[in-house]
């Protein structure tokens, strides 16, 4: 395989975007044998797929991935608020296979024999492996919240997976009748996406200013602080009045039984709660392959090394995006698309028997609270000591004006746009 | 000239071995003389208490805390201790604790400045020490700051759950308690950039029918809006009365019926 000049600028200007420009890494490197198998089709596996074939073309990359289709859960919930149509939110891998020359499996990945490097498909076909990343994102927990379980689940959509579960949550929040309570529980940290359930409330507000005014939004939190609090806070109340309440961990906000049939919560201190519409987000842990690999521990997650995100617990397997543990870094989709990146170097370093090159890794998380007024908060992360440090960052100014806050949100659609467009576009 | 480096490379990498032996692999509560008057000598076993937090914290402000310190009933413990050895004061919280409880087992959030190991050491009604520690690492999140606390937040009212009935006559179930306040270290700077004044609860304590069950002394570790769930054993309907002072004199009470249910 070969590429053509115009397009090797092209990926020089992705490479840098994936965190590599700083790594000084040789855009091509010498022909490195090998199979790469990357499990899991999302923001960190469909990006380390392709930086792989862009970095080294001669590289076999297989991608398991047993959806045609995929859903982001960046902008789902602007689905829910009617800012945006549930076909928008889905990516097919077609240009990765046909234009970028991944090979894409469309499977489950069901064991993975780390002694022999293999990976056993759904219907029992085994890849073998020189490198193996895992990228699966979460698996909620069904155990971990009294009375909540995938039955339940059909009553009290979770929604944390985009897909069908969005679908039926957005059709729940159409068919209530003006006046309903709209519910959510939301888990302490660590979970998926730190400030998406703050986002959700105001864009179920959103919804609820056109069609059902009399109605309010109930958030009831496990913990007492949260992503971007302050300006959450101050954008509901300024867009919304007071249609959505917040209720910490002090304030007797945990959660800790969920009855579907009565469509109502019981709090730590005994208050109970029903609603029209309830929304439980649950406790989570790291994709069904990442446990069965064994890379997680009693977290529940996969830890890393530091600055190539090489399992500490088996070799030749990486794991990546919101499975892994890479606190300080959030598990966010722009996290996961950095981790790909720097991950992909990383592996393609070792295939080589060279160094992993220096790590770089960004984050940027946007939220809309309206149609035109966003914020967000901004990381930059790198190794020190052997481990993951913010360096640099922060979050949108508290004061602002309207003009910032619109400007913000157009960030927001291009990031969506350019992202996309960057691991599943052409 | 160059014997000489070499010479006091050597003597460095001596004077630096004791130390750098000691924290690999040396047990918590002998890294430090926190706990020496207590101990008066003894050597702590291992298996009477254990304790359990995030492998990883994103957010040091308030990290879940679990004892579990095993039956009360015949023996057990009487007190436990514990300790942040990485925090500028190292001690978190004493707990004394009566076999009318039934079952030593806290769940608490506490403060962590940094990664370090948090150790509990416990002692029986025998005399005998136990000790059990973690590691944590603290990875403070940008993206999970929060933003400051109120500064003059008074103390507010108490929150109780317990279960209703009790299962069984000395069978123990959990209480929860939480209270609003602000539990000021007085190392935090207020948006004058002086020093917010210490303010904290310093100590709880649990009355079963006029006898004290459960007497905790909280130092400025313990999270803001301190939340502490224990056991309880009641041998028969009763009540129990909780309360709560801080170093200011301030107080609060909570008062709870306790039934308990009849055997069928």
């Amino acid at each position: 395989m070969s590429i053509d000049h115009g397009r090797r600028r092209i990926l020089a200007a992705l490479s840098a975007s994936l965190g590599l420009a700083a790594a000084g890494l040789p855009l091509r490197s010498r022909a490195a044998p090998g199979r790469v198998v990357v499990v899991g089709g999302g923001f960190g596996g469909a990006a380390a797929a392709r930086a792989l074939k862009q970095l080294s073309p001669d590289l076999d990359v297989v991608l398991i991935e047993p959806a045609a289709v995929f859903r982001t859960c960046p902008f789902s919930n602007l689905y829910l608020g009617g800012l945006r149509s549930f076909g928008s939110l889905g990516h097919h891998y077609g240009h990765l296979q046909r234009r970028h020359g991944v090979r894409v499996v469309r499977s489950m990945a069901r064991a993975v024999d780390a002694e022999q490097r293999q990976v056993r498909l759904a219907d029992g076909t085994r890849l073998g492996y020189d490198r193996l990343i895992l990228s699966p994102g979460i698996d909620l927990r069904w155990d971990a919240l009294e009375g909540y379980d995938q039955a339940a689940a059909e009553r009290l959509p979770h929604a944390w997976k985009a897909g069908a579960q969005s679908r039926l949550l957005r059709r729940q929040i159409r068919a209530m009748d003006d006046g309903g309570l709209f519910l959510m529980v939301i888990p302490d940290n660590p979970y998926r996406c730190p400030p998406g359930p703050y986002e959700r409330a105001a864009m179920v507000a959103h919804y609820f200013r056109q069609h059902k005014p009399r109605s309010k939004v109930l958030l009831l939190d496990a913990k007492d602080a949260f992503s971007k609090q302050a300006l959450f806070e101050q954008g509901w109340r300024q867009v919304y009045g007071d249609m959505i309440e917040w209720v910490g961990f002090s304030g007797d906000g945990e959660v800790v039984r969920v009855d579907a049939g009565e469509r109502s919560v019981e709090t730590a201190f005994g208050q109970r709660h029903q609603a029209a519409v309830i929304n439980v987000i649950p406790p989570q842990q790291a994709g069904y392959i990442a446990r069965q690999a064994g890379v997680t521990d009693r977290s529940g997650w996969a830890p890393v090394k530091a600055g190539t995100f090489e399992s500490s617990l088996v070799p030749n397997v990486y794991v990546i995006g919101d499975a892994a543990v890479a606190a300080p870094m959030p598990k966010s989709a722009f996290c996961a698309h950095s981790q790909a990146g720097v991950t992909a170097a990383a592996v393609l370093a070792s295939l080589a028997d060279r160094p992993p090159p220096e790590p770089v890794w960004l984050n940027t998380c946007f939220s809309l609270i309206d149609a035109d007024y966003a914020i967000s908060i901004s990381g930059h992360y790198r190794l020190v000591d052997g481990e993951i440090r913010e360096l640099a960052g922060g979050v949108s100014p508290l004061v602002a004006t309207t003009e910032f806050r619109g400007r913000e949100a157009e960030h927001a659609r291009n990031w969506y746009a350019a992202m996309t467009q960057s691991i599943w576009g052409a | 000239m160059l014997p000489r480096i070499r010479h006091w490379c050597f003597l460095l990498v001596f004077m630096l071995l004791p130390a750098l032996t000691a924290t690999a692999g040396t047990p918590a509560w002998q890294q430090t003389d926190v706990a020496a008057d207590w101990l008066d000598g003894a050597k702590p076993e291992t298996d009477g208490v254990h304790i359990e937090l995030p492998l990883v914290s994103e957010e040091g402000m308030s990290v879940p805390l679990e004892i579990r310190g095993g039956a009360l009933n015949d023996g057990g413990l009487r007190e436990i201790r514990v300790y942040a050895l990485g925090n500028p004061e190292p001690e978190v919280m004493r707990l004394r604790m009566n076999p009318a409880l039934g079952r030593a087992d806290f769940s608490t959030r506490i403060r962590l400045d940094e990664s370090q190991t948090v150790f509990v050491l416990a002692r029986g009604v025998d005399g005998r020490f136990f000790a059990a520690e973690q590691a944590v690492r603290v990875a403070n999140s940008g993206c999970l700051a929060r933003s400051d606390e109120p500064i003059d937040a008074p103390m507010g009212a108490p929150r109780v759950a317990l279960p209703d009935p009790f299962p069984a006559s000395g069978e123990p179930g959990e209480v929860r308690t939480l209270i609003l306040h602000p539990m000021e270290t007085g190392l935090r700077e207020g948006p004058d950039g002086a020093l917010v004044p210490r303010r904290i609860i310093e100590e709880f304590s649990a009355d079963l029918d006029g006898e004290t069950v459960l007497s905790v002394r909280f130092h400025a570790a313990v999270s803001a809006n301190p939340y502490l769930a224990f056991q309880l054993a009641p041998q028969a309907d009763g009540g129990l009365r909780l309360h709560w002072r801080d170093e200011t004199g301030e107080e609060r009470e909570a008062y709870r019926e306790v039934k308990v249910g009849k055997e069928d």
